[in-house]
């Protein structure tokens, strides 16, 4: 059995850090966040733990100044945390807490939905991990005292993200049991969620119901998907299901945006560089040996 | 909580523990040697998850909740509702929500679809509810009109359909009937 991340160093997790923080930072910039301030405030219904703050304190929060701000500054909290800055914990976490404001306000006007959930815990566990050893502004990255701290992290990372498919597996089973696999259910969501698209014009997931050779294949493909969801935490111990994993996986995050109208982004540039062993893949095509004959970066 | 919550915790810890079991020296080795604080966090990070979907809370319990996705079956026609607009040129065309609201645009809709519902389910004309969604449908309105300056909104019509899926011909099939008119000002 092949065991992903062995021996990851303070290089990896530093890479990691860069990754994902980077990914939050080209999120955040392609949305300016103003918008939320132009939907009228009676369809903002505070999620979860941002309730506890009192209205008044989102009817001032949440118009288009205060937006700018509070836009503005993550935007600079995400670039230091992803450039490694001194401070690096408290700025992470600091970061961290309002990526998860930011994320909190925008469920509020909508609804919590599962695409961006992976990616926010990632980034606490670089937060609390010491994600900035490496590849940082600090004039002395500081050394962990065990090495294998760098692997906790990353091995953390995967195993709850992985998880989180896990969890979505074993929700369909306990509550749709074997009928939503073959009683057409699959079909339904596909027709209510494409049949008015907002960003895919022509329907795909139309076509695919019109179809019975293709109706079929989504419904035999929903059983093999939620199996492997089930089973997600296998890839972090066995080389041959983590391979079939991503040959699943894959093509199911790409195909679930034309026919569910789900695209999801965060989870697909996660698997990049939590799934695949791109350490594994470097060394065998030499990249490995090159890169580490090359000083890469103060403190690297 | 629920007994079956409580059993699906229980399979869940179990498949977890399954999976990892064949590197569970690799990992009593690896926690074994960092300071204790950080080998706390893999342990309760993945516990805080399972625990979270235990509860059955959805968004109540946000930054964590509970997966479900896709669930539950899903056997009657699926119904939506269809927003229309009408230009000043006398122009009709269909109203992408999606495209109007940046990030939250697409998720928005739900939202909207939902006060849509309320108000074709009940048959009532209860004013609050009204005027929540002539308040959002104006705000549609202005970012449509800010887009295209020259052929503002004049009108917006929501209509709820339903889709008929997997007859024996397997065509799809939509029905649908007007709700709401909103005549922007």
């Amino acid at each position: 059995m092949g065991s992903l991340h062995e021996n990851a160093t303070a290089r990896h997790l530093a890479i990691l850090r860069v990754w994902v923080f980077g990914m939050w930072l080209g999120d955040l910039l392609k949305d300016p966040a103003t918008d939320l301030a132009r939907i009228p405030f009676a369809y903002y219904k505070p999620v979860g733990i941002l309730a506890w703050l009192p209205t008044s304190f989102w009817e001032t929060a949440l118009t288009e100044p205060m937006i700018r701000i509070w836009w503005g500054a993550l935007a600079v909290l995400l670039v230091l945390t992803t450039a490694g800055t001194p401070f690096y914990r408290g700025v992470a976490l600091l970061t961290c807490a309002l990526l998860t404001v930011y994320q909190g306000v925008i469920f509020g006007f909508t609804s919590v939905t599962h695409a961006p959930l992976a990616a926010l815990y990632v980034a606490w566990i670089l937060a609390l991990f010491p994600a900035a050893d490496a590849l940082s502004l600090r004039r002395a990255p500081g050394r962990s005292t065990s090495v294998r701290v760098y692997e906790t992290a990353i091995l953390t990372a995967t195993v709850l993200f992985l998880v989180t498919y896990m969890l979505v597996g074993t929700r369909r089973l306990f509550d749709g049991g074997i009928d939503i696999f073959t009683d057409g259910s699959i079909l339904r969501y596909i027709a209510r969620n494409t049949i008015t698209p907002d960003h895919l014009q022509g329907s795909a997931g139309v076509r695919v119901l019109e179809s019975p050779g293709l109706s079929t294949m989504v419904e035999i493909g929903f059983a093999i998907v939620t199996i492997f969801e089930v089973l997600s935490p296998l890839c972090v111990a066995s080389t041959w299901f983590r391979r079939a994993w991503l040959a699943v996986m894959i093509p199911f995050h790409v195909l679930s945006w034309p026919l569910l109208e789900l695209l999801f982004l965060h989870n697909l540039l996660l698997l990049c560089v939590l799934v695949i062993d791109l350490d594994g893949i470097a060394q065998r095509i030499g990249l490995k040996r090159r890169l580490e004959r090359r000083p890469l970066a103060r403190g690297a | 909580m629920e007994p079956v919550r409580l059993l699906e915790a229980a399979a869940n810890i179990a498949i977890v523990t399954a999976c990892l079991w064949p590197i569970r020296a690799r990992i009593r080795a690896v926690l074994s040697s960092i300071p204790r604080s950080y080998a706390l966090f893999p342990v309760a990070s993945v516990a805080l998850l399972i625990g979270a979907q235990a509860t059955d809370e959805g968004e109540r319990i946000y930054p964590l909740t509970d997966w479900g996705m896709y669930s539950r079956s899903f056997v009657e026609d699926p119904r939506f509702i269809d927003y229309e607009a009408e230009l000043s040129s006398g122009r009709e065309e269909p109203l992408l929500i999606g495209r109007l609201f940046g990030a939250t645009g697409a998720l928005l809709r739900s939202r909207i679809d939902d006060s849509a519902r309320a108000i074709d389910e009940s048959g009532s004309v209860d004013p609050a509810a009204i005027e929540r969604l002539d308040a959002m449908l104006a705000a549609i309105a202005r970012e449509y009109d800010a887009d295209h300056p020259g052929d503002p909104i004049r009108t917006i019509r929501l209509w709820s359909g339903t889709v008929s899926v997997g007859g024996p011909d397997r065509q799809v099939r939509t029905s649908r009937r007007l709700i709401h008119e909103y005549r922007a000002r």
